[in-house]
């Protein structure tokens, strides 16, 4: 069973997407934040894939995203994102090797989701 | 003169009778002489110098008195001296005198004897008149007694001597009845001689004179004098004057028996003194009463006559300046001045040529009875007697005082002006007007102005032109003769100071010339201008300052009189209009601006007039196709009137769409920020309806609205994405692209919706067009949006046309629909976000794409006429151009 980790520091957002992972067969690990997020990325908790949430308060999206590179940790991600401004990052997550593909836009459509994960973790291609 | 009056006051009483004596003697018009007691002449007056015929008396004197007598008359003469130192006295001795040539002089002879204080003869005083006349009157009448016996003895013989006589004569009888007469007579009383006898005077003559004849007569003939009477005469019924001479007639035994008189007319006579009485008269009136003093003197200044005036002028009276020297009351130098005149005076008349009438003029200083002194200016010529030699001095005494009182004030004047124009700047000098013009008089300021001293002027006369700076030398030699033709000149030259800098003159020269209009000189006034000069050069720098300024200020600058007349504009102003500023002036604003003939409403000129304050105002003028900010100022008089105003232009079109852009892009950030805070709920709605889709749902109501909220939600989604990417231009993305192909990718993804929807669309393509320089993918979103809102604009389908096109440095693309058009208001609006026509539109398409292409430096403009359709330009800058920016 593949286990996703969900971070954002909206607690009901973190909830549906725990809730609908759960259903459609994944492990749901939640972090509300950015430095949960890396606490556990940086733990011994296997994590398979990530959704993260770009604009957090305290550490965004981006530094999580640097933070994993650093602890080398080769985790597919999917970038959640409220805010179009996410297109200011485009080149700072060229640099961290992702792209606009990379990209989900809130308020997400759950089955889009599910795809672009299943994508991800090479489980089905559609 | 001086010693003259000692001897006179220091002479005894007797001596000063004598003299008087003297000259009572001098004066007499009967010979007198005075012999000593031997008969010897020791004093003869002049009457008997002339009657002897010497040449002085001194020629007379020493000779004995009978040896004068005729020969024949001496036994008689001798005889008659006896009866003299008998009785002291003789009485009308008739005797002959020889006179010095020999002649004969009939004479009557008076003597009396002298006594000494002793009863001695001291001599005798002999008085001899002259009876030539009286003989004459009596043809041979040497013996009188024979005559008058003749007389009334023959009374034709009578009438023969008196018809003969020019003279009137009568004889009357001893009651004044007429005995005889003259032809002469008788013709005067229109009668015959031989009629007058038995008439008398009463007959001839009006009562009063008649009755004055007759007392004349009678007196005369009691008296038994001759008389010589002056009176009146009638004739030819004219009143005359007549001088009668009447003598009583006396018969043998020596008793009056009657009168006879001889007359002659004297009316023209008298009428002369009468006239020169006259004249006198009214001299000595106009000479009383003038204040000039008219004054005679003798030829040894001593006054005979002094105007009454001289009371005013010197306090002494007339009778006091007559008995005073000439010293008394004129200044000592002026008596000397007086005395050498007449001196001088004096010496003339030994010349040949003198003339007797000329006068000479003293200024002489009098001195006044109150001790103080006066000038006065005193003209003086001689009087002459009948041989034309000076007797005395006739002169005219003007009081000087107020004339020397007003040149002491003009010399004052003078040294005022004087000093007045050595303390100020103006230099006074006269030049020669020939050659090198030199200098001949000059003021002592021009120390001051200059720094050199007149004389150098005047003894280098090349020393004004070669100081005249170098530059202004050759046209003012080539322009001073012009002095010639006009008498006068300005110039403004430079001059070198001593000090070595060059000064600013102002030259202003007046040609001077002779009486006969010979050029003499010139005179001219030399003014230090420097500082004039220099003020000058600033305004002037100030002005064309100004000019600058004002040409150089890139907004249009434009003055306008009350009547919105153009009366000055500055470069940018006629630039903007593609004028020249000459020809703008006199035209309206409105004219050139807004194309029309009257004034905008809201015309800030107007409320400047009216308010008198600085006002602006901005708007879109649709005739020049620019917005304008005018900034409106008054231009007051002096009595606080607006009479101009100052309008500041400037064309904000850019700025207008500058500010648009970034009230979109504030706009954008707001919905960037907002979109965030929204999605996340947005989200929450989402999730929650697909999660409650996912259960086992058995109401399809309940499904179908879990489905809806679900859909809006993404729809929320979608607009609050194309809100922010409008906003967002990219700027990584910028290559060269194809306009053509660009547009074709995004009309091949639509074309067969638009298909469906009945839009048939119509490409025409410039060939080759200029690359550009954009984003390719906002570019094709541009192209996307308006062909959406072309299809949009035609509910029931129609064409567009997609034109592409090159104008000047841009490329164009023209959107042309055949829709149902927009109102020209909301043309002006479509631009702003969220305005919108449509009802399912967000009113942000227009607007991005606005944002877009404004973002790639172009243009995008919308025409459109309602229910024919609208076009949407783009003008988009080819890549040279962006290149060069």
């Amino acid at each position: 069973m593949h286990r996703i980790l969900v971070a954002d520091d909206e607690p009901e957002i973190l909830k549906i997407l725990e809730e609908f992972l759960n259903k459609m067969g994944f492990d749901v690990v939640t972090a509300l934040g950015g430095e949960k997020a890396i606490e556990i990325l940086k733990s011994d908790i296997k994590i398979d894939l990530a959704v993260l949430d770009m604009k957090m308060p305290y550490i965004k999206g981006m530094d999580v995203l640097r933070e994993m590179k650093k602890i080398n940790k080769e985790i597919p991600i999917i970038i959640l994102t409220g805010s179009i401004e996410i297109k200011k990052y485009l080149d700072s997550l060229r640099e961290l090797e992702y792209t606009e593909n990379d990209v989900c836009y809130k308020p997400v459509d759950l089955y889009e989701l599910l795809s672009m994960v299943k994508k991800k973790l090479g489980l089905e291609t559609n | 003169m001086e010693k003259a009056k000692e001897t006179e006051e220091t002479k005894p009483r007797e001596q000063k009778f004598a003299a008087a004596a003297d000259v009572m003697i001098e004066a007499m018009v009967d010979a007198v002489a005075v012999c000593d007691f031997e008969g010897r002449i020791i004093q003869a007056n002049k009457a008997w110098v002339e009657l002897l015929g010497f040449k002085s008396a001194d020629e007379a004197i020493g000779i004995k008195w009978i040896d004068y007598v005729a020969k024949r008359e001496v036994p008689k003469s001798l005889e008659s001296f006896k009866e003299i130192l008998e009785k002291g006295i003789l009485k009308n001795l008739e005797s002959v005198i020889v006179r010095l040539d020999g002649s004969e002089v009939p004479v009557l002879l008076n003597a009396i004897l002298l006594k000494g204080p002793s009863g001695e003869i001291a001599g005798s005083i002999a008085v001899i008149r002259d009876i030539t006349e009286l003989k004459k009157a009596y043809v041979d009448i040497s013996e009188r007694k024979k005559a008058e016996e003749a007389l009334r003895a023959s009374e034709i013989r009578n009438r023969t001597l008196l018809e003969n006589l020019p003279q009137k004569i009568f004889l009357k009888d001893r009651n004044s009845v007429y005995i005889s007469c003259n032809e002469n007579y008788a013709r005067d009383l229109k009668i015959k001689p031989e009629e007058i006898a038995g008439k008398t005077d009463f007959e001839f003559y009006p009562k009063e004179l008649a009755e004055k004849y007759r007392a004349d007569d009678k007196r005369i003939m009691e008296s038994e004098e001759i008389e010589d009477i002056e009176e009146k005469y009638i004739q030819d019924g004219k009143e005359r004057f007549v001088y009668t001479v009447k003598a009583p007639v006396r018969n043998e035994q020596g008793d009056v028996t009657g009168i006879l008189g001889i007359f002659w007319n004297i009316t023209e006579r008298k009428r002369i003194e009468e006239a020169l009485r006259e004249s006198e008269n009214r001299y000595r009136l106009l000479a009383d009463n003038v204040t000039d003093v008219i004054f005679i003197t003798d030829l040894n200044l001593r006054f005979t006559y002094v105007s009454p005036s001289v009371i005013s002028m010197l306090g002494y009276s007339a009778e006091e300046v007559v008995l005073k020297r000439l010293e008394e009351f004129l200044a000592p130098s002026s008596v000397e001045v007086a005395k050498k005149a007449l001196g001088e005076e004096m010496g003339i008349e030994n010349n040949q040529g003198k003339g007797f009438f000329r006068s000479r003029v003293l200024e002489l200083e009098i001195i006044s009875k109150d001790g103080s002194s006066k000038w006065a200016e005193v003209k003086t010529t001689f009087l002459r007697d009948s041989n034309e030699r000076p007797t005395s001095i006739l002169g005219i005494c003007r009081d000087l005082t107020e004339r020397m009182e007003a040149e002491a004030a003009l010399i004052q004047t003078n040294e005022r002006l004087q000093y007045l124009l050595s303390s100020t700047s103006a230099v006074i000098y006269t030049s020669k007007i020939s050659g090198d013009y030199g200098v001949t008089y000059i003021t002592g300021n021009v120390r001051q102005i200059t720094g050199y001293e007149p004389r150098e002027f005047t003894e280098n006369s090349s020393f004004w032109i070669e100081h005249v700076h170098p530059e202004d030398r050759p046209w003012i030699l080539e322009e001073l003769p012009r002095i010639f033709e006009q008498g006068s000149h300005i110039y403004e030259y430079r001059f070198l100071h001593k000090n070595g800098t060059y000064r600013w003159m102002r030259d202003e020269m007046r040609l001077e010339r002779d009486r006969e209009g010979k050029p003499l000189e010139t005179a001219g006034i030399w003014i230090d201008i420097t500082e004039r000069k220099l003020t000058e050069e600033k305004i002037r720098h100030a002005a064309e300052e100004w000019r600058t300024t004002f040409d150089s200020i890139t907004d249009m600058v434009s003055i306008h009189d009350r009547n919105f007349k153009i009366i000055r504009v500055n470069k940018a102003y006629a630039n903007f209009l593609k004028k020249r500023p000459q020809e703008v002036i006199g035209m309206t604003c409105y004219e050139l601006f807004h194309g029309s003939k009257e004034h905008h409403p809201y015309c800030p000129h107007i409320q400047t007039i009216q308010t008198k304050k600085p006002t602006t105002a901005e708007f879109f003028d649709s005739y020049i196709g620019v917005y304008l900010e005018v900034f409106c100022s008054p231009i007051f008089d002096e009595k606080g009137e607006v009479i101009a105003t100052v309008h500041i232009a400037r064309d904000i079109t850019l700025r207008k769409g500058m500010e648009k852009t970034q009230r979109l892009t504030q706009l954008g950030k707001l919905v960037a920020d907002m979109a965030h805070e929204v999605n996340n709920p947005l989200m929450v709605i989402s999730g929650r309806a697909q999660l409650s889709l996912m259960e086992q749902i058995q109401n399809e109501v309940i499904k179908n609205n879990l489905k809806i909220i679900f859909e809006e939600c993404q729809r929320a989604r979608d607009i609050i994405q194309r809100l922010l990417s409008f906003s967002r231009p990219s700027k990584g993305e910028l290559k060269e692209i194809n306009i053509n192909r660009s547009i074709e990718t995004v009309v091949g993804v639509v074309e067969h919706q638009f298909k469906l929807a009945g839009t048939e669309i119509k490409r025409n393509y410039i060939e080759k067009p200029l690359p550009i320089i954009a984003d390719e993918k906002q570019i094709q979103e541009v192209v996307m949006n308006l062909l959406n809102n072309a299809k949009d604009a035609m509910s029931k389908g129609g064409v567009i046309e997609i034109v592409t096109s090159s104008e000047k440095d841009f490329l164009r693309i023209d959107f042309k629909d055949t829709g149902s058009g927009i109102s020209e208001e909301d043309t002006k609006r479509m631009f702003e976000p969220f305005f919108t026509t449509k009802k399912e539109g967000t009113g942000l398409g227009l607007s991005l794409c606005y944002g877009i292409v404004k973002a790639h430096g172009g243009d995008i403009k919308i025409e459109s006429k309602l229910g024919k359709g609208t076009t949407v330009t783009v003008l988009l800058p080819v890549k040279e151009v962006l290149g060069n920016a």
